[in-house]
């Protein structure tokens, strides 16, 4: 049985190795190149990352003794491990309860003399085993990077941050197997899963600068335990007490998802809404949106329209407190004007909250386009295309329903959170322009097509493997962005970088370059789309 | 390739070669307008290759396959707005309700009057108000049959439409089938079962290893047909008299055991019986693969060529 499960995580911890590799690999090499040659140079990186560091309080730990190379790695690459992982847990957890089950592989497992308490036992080890492997990889990798560089890094120490990341790699995955058991289908175990994830995050991270918060976390988050340790930094410790904390945390909820897949019926959630009576009926809907393309296909999304709607916008009304916090926290510090530099702007409350929001609101948009990415390729392998082209309907009127579809729902999420921004922004005494607001959200669109477009034509050409390859292009654009000003990489590679290409417009003004590749970069993949969809076969 | 201005379907040299000797070779087929052709073949045999080239859904490798004259694959709009399409099996379409499910097909399609919906409905008894995955999987396949009938096409393209459905909703299916071909439509009716065919079809084309070896009538398709039967005696076996009843061959006597297959009528056999001492008797019709097995080994067809397309 644990042969079965592991084969089914082989995708899972070759891409997650590989990635915990490079993205390990690259913030360690990254270090040797900022850091340069001199103790005085250390020193300086130091003030400066200390300046940088705290302005990203509420999505990694405060930085402590960032001049030295594993207080560096202990805040810039153990730091951001935990948030990558818990995302690996959440979709691996979700697709090896609900997504199976949604593929009738659970009904399979089940038929066999396999209890559900044994096939969340399995799948948990499978995963474990997996996260091990995962985790160690990248350990490693930090490790020897850092060892080429020409230091060391103490291996117990870098042993207990591997420990503690693998805990709480189990919490998540545990828990989102425990909250799987509450969706109906896989894409809702993975928006509950989230959700819950999300809020555990920023109670601790937010929690960082707030002592109410710090408290709440201290009973509810795993991230908050996992802080404790930090035995990489000068004068910091493995916390042994908190890590194995983590690991009983880990059995307990998964136990407890054991249990909840024991009490429910397979193939439905834990929770079910009484049926309702309704009367029969013979008749198609009324609704007129269902036969208009484009509102239709919005009409099928609207729940997932909604969630991305209010979360874009509770975010957005969120970040001017984030944003005026961080400018109270850090403007004392000498290298907050270096930092402002970077931003742009004469007003740094303006400045920084743009700067955060819109990096984060990036990283939204992206997200966006690759689930709506997936349901274009699950479309094609579960028969839905080939039923909409049953329809006198040509392949190039799919790929332009699709394209318009995602335009219409982009348009929506960016235009009510830049809105919301704005409110919120007001009602914190940060004066954004407005017009240099809806310009900044103007530019987003091209920037979040760009990866639709790249999406829809992968779809087109390997509907099977098209998440996977923009999820890669996305991941190594993202790299490009970081690992680039600090590897003083050539201009020509930053522009590989769609994130690059979106610029800082509010502060700045639209980026023309950026803009005019990125809308190229739109109508290429889509019109690549368009070309491909006619050449190939369709069908399961 | 024999052509006629009235053809539903014209097939001539179609080819989708998937490499391995695997997919459909050079099919040349016509299916009259009013007709109903009987799309015979076991699994993998091509049948849904043939059904998706028709619906322009994957490209030939050679050859080319025309709907009322409009060819498949450069005219596949024009061409489906005359075709009802069915399904093996539908995909998914989540948390969707039926009536939902009908409208959007309806709004893709144009031309679906509401109470064409509502009268198949009340004849599956389809209750279009729950959610698709609420569905069981023949009301699944009866929601297909709703989506590829209900804009009353010119030519239905059935792909083992009764999967799933309890011999009832079968009959009714079949029954829907016979009028919409009294009314004029033309139906091209894909499966792997022998007696479904039967009901319906006016014609047969079977398929084989992705070549047609042959079409027939329905009165040549009820000459291939035979049941395996396993007479079991409590006394002395006549077996010259059961040797000697019409449509009995392939006669094995094991002691008291008898088996045999059985053309045609069972009456002749039954008269051989009268008088013995019959302590058991079972039959089973064979599988289409089965019955190709057996058909070929007696040499009734030598050759898979012998093709005869048109009436």
């Amino acid at each position: 049985m644990l042969r079965i499960a592991w084969r089914l995580q082989r995708a899972g911890v070759i891409g997650m190795s590989a990635f915990g590799v490079v993205y390990g690999y690259i913030q360690a090499a990254a270090y040797g190149k900022a850091a340069g040659a001199t103790a005085a140079s250390r020193i300086a990186l130091g003030h400066q990352l200390e300046a940088f560091g705290r302005t990203y309080s509420w999505i990694l730990p405060l930085p402590v003794r960032v001049d030295t190379v594993s207080g560096y790695v202990q805040w810039r690459i153990y730091g951001a491990l935990p948030f990558l992982f818990a995302i690996w847990a959440l979709i691996a957890a979700t697709g090896a309860t609900r997504g199976d089950e949604d593929h009738g592989l659970v009904e399979v497992w089940l038929s066999s003399p396999v209890g559900p308490g044994r096939y969340i036992a399995t799948r948990f080890q499978a995963f474990a085993l997996a996260a091990l492997i995962a985790v160690v990889a990248t350990s490693a990798t930090i490790r020897l990077t850092i060892a080429g560089l020409g230091y060391s890094l103490d291996l117990p120490a870098v042993a207990g941050d591997s420990v503690a990341l693998l805990a709480l790699t189990l919490v998540c995955y545990g828990l989102c197997m425990a909250l799987a058991q509450f969706a109906s289908r896989r894409a809702s175990a993975v928006g509950l899963s989230g959700i819950v994830l999300a809020v555990l995050f920023f109670v601790n991270s937010l929690g960082r600068t707030d002592a109410g918060l710090r408290a709440v976390a201290a009973v509810i988050s795993p991230f908050y335990h996992l802080d404790r340790s930090t035995p990489l930094t000068p004068g910091g410790a493995f916390d042994l007490g908190a890590t194995i904390g983590l690991f009983a945390g880990a059995f307990v909820v998964t136990a407890l998802a054991a249990w909840l897949m024991t009490i429910r019926d397979i193939g439905s959630p834990l929770l079910r809404r009484g049926r309702r009576e309704h009367a029969v009926t013979h008749v198609p809907a009324r609704n007129r949106l269902l036969r208009v393309p484009v509102l239709s296909t919005l009409y099928e999304r609207r729940l997932g329209l909604l969630g991305w709607t209010l979360g874009a916008s509770i975010g957005a009304a969120y970040m001017p407190t984030v944003g005026r916090s961080i400018v109270d926290l850090s403007s004392k510090g000498g290298s907050f004007a270096a930092y402002l530099a970077v931003v742009g702007g004469s007003d740094p409350y303006v400045a920084l909250t743009g700067y955060i929001w819109f990096g984060v609101f990036q990283l939204a948009l992206v997200a966006l386009a690759l689930i709506w990415v997936a349901r274009w390729s699950a479309d094609d392998s579960e028969g839905r295309l080939e039923m909409e082209l049953s329809a006198p309907v040509s392949r190039r009127w799919v790929v332009a329903e699709r394209a318009l579809a995602f335009v219409a729902t982009a348009v929506v999420v960016i235009t009510v959170s830049s809105v919301v921004l704005y409110l919120a922004a007001a009602a914190d005494h940060i004066h954004i322009h407005a017009d240099d607001l809806a310009v900044a959200s103007v530019a987003l669109l091209p920037f979040v097509l760009s990866f639709a477009a790249i999406g829809a034509a992968l779809t087109s050409l390997v509907p099977r493997a098209a998440i996977a390859v923009l999820a890669t292009i996305a991941f190594l654009s993202y790299l490009i962005t970081e690992g680039g000003p600090l590897f003083k990489w050539p201009d020509w590679v930053m522009k590989l970088s769609v994130f690059s290409l979106y610029g800082t417009p509010l502060t700045r003004g639209i980026y023309w370059t950026g803009f005019w590749i990125l809308l190229a970069i739109t109508v290429a993949g889509f019109g690549a789309a368009t070309l491909l969809m006619e050449r190939r076969d369709v069908g399961r | 390739m024999v052509g006629g201005p009235t053809a539903a379907i014209q097939i001539g040299g179609l080819t989708k070669d998937y490499g391995s000797e695997r997919g459909l070779f050079d099919l040349d087929l016509e299916v009259k307008e009013g007709e109903v052709l009987g799309y015979l073949g076991p699994n993998g045999a091509g049948k849904t290759t043939t059904i998706r080239l028709l619906m322009g859904l994957i490209h030939p490798t050679a050859g080319s396959a025309q709907i009322f004259g409009l060819d498949c694959q450069r005219q596949a709009v024009e061409a489906k707005r005359l075709v009802g399409y069915v399904p093996g099996e539908l995909p998914q379409f989540g948390g969707l309700r039926g009536s939902e499910i009908v409208a959007y097909m309806a709004g893709l399609r144009g031309g679906v009057d509401d109470r064409v919906v509502a009268r198949i409905c009340e004849r599956f008894s389809l209750d279009l108000a729950q959610r698709f995955r609420e569905y069981s999987r023949g009301t699944k396949q009866k929601l297909a049959i709703v989506l590829g009938f209900m804009h009353q096409p010119r030519l239905l393209i059935l792909d083992e439409p009764t999967g799933g459905l309890d011999p009832l909703n079968q009959q009714a299916f079949y029954d829907m089938c016979r009028e919409v071909k009294h009314d004029g439509a033309t139906v091209f009716l894909s499966s792997h079962i022998l007696s479904e065919v039967e009901h319906v079809s006016d014609r047969v084309a079977i398929l084989r290893a992705g070549r047609l070896v042959r079409t027939a009538s329905l009165h040549e398709l009820h000459e291939m047909r035979f049941h395996q039967v396993e007479i079991e005696f409590g006394g002395d076996v006549p077996i010259a008299a059961i040797r000697a009843a019409a449509g009995v061959d392939r006669l094995e006597v094991d002691g008291h055991l008898v088996r045999c297959i059985v053309r045609g009528s069972f009456e002749p056999l039954l008269e051989a019986l009268a008088g013995s001492e019959v302590t058991n008797l079972t039959s089973h019709e064979p599988s289409l693969e089965e019955v190709f097995l057996t058909y070929y080994r007696d040499g009734a067809s030598e050759a898979p060529a012998a093709v005869e397309t048109g009436s």
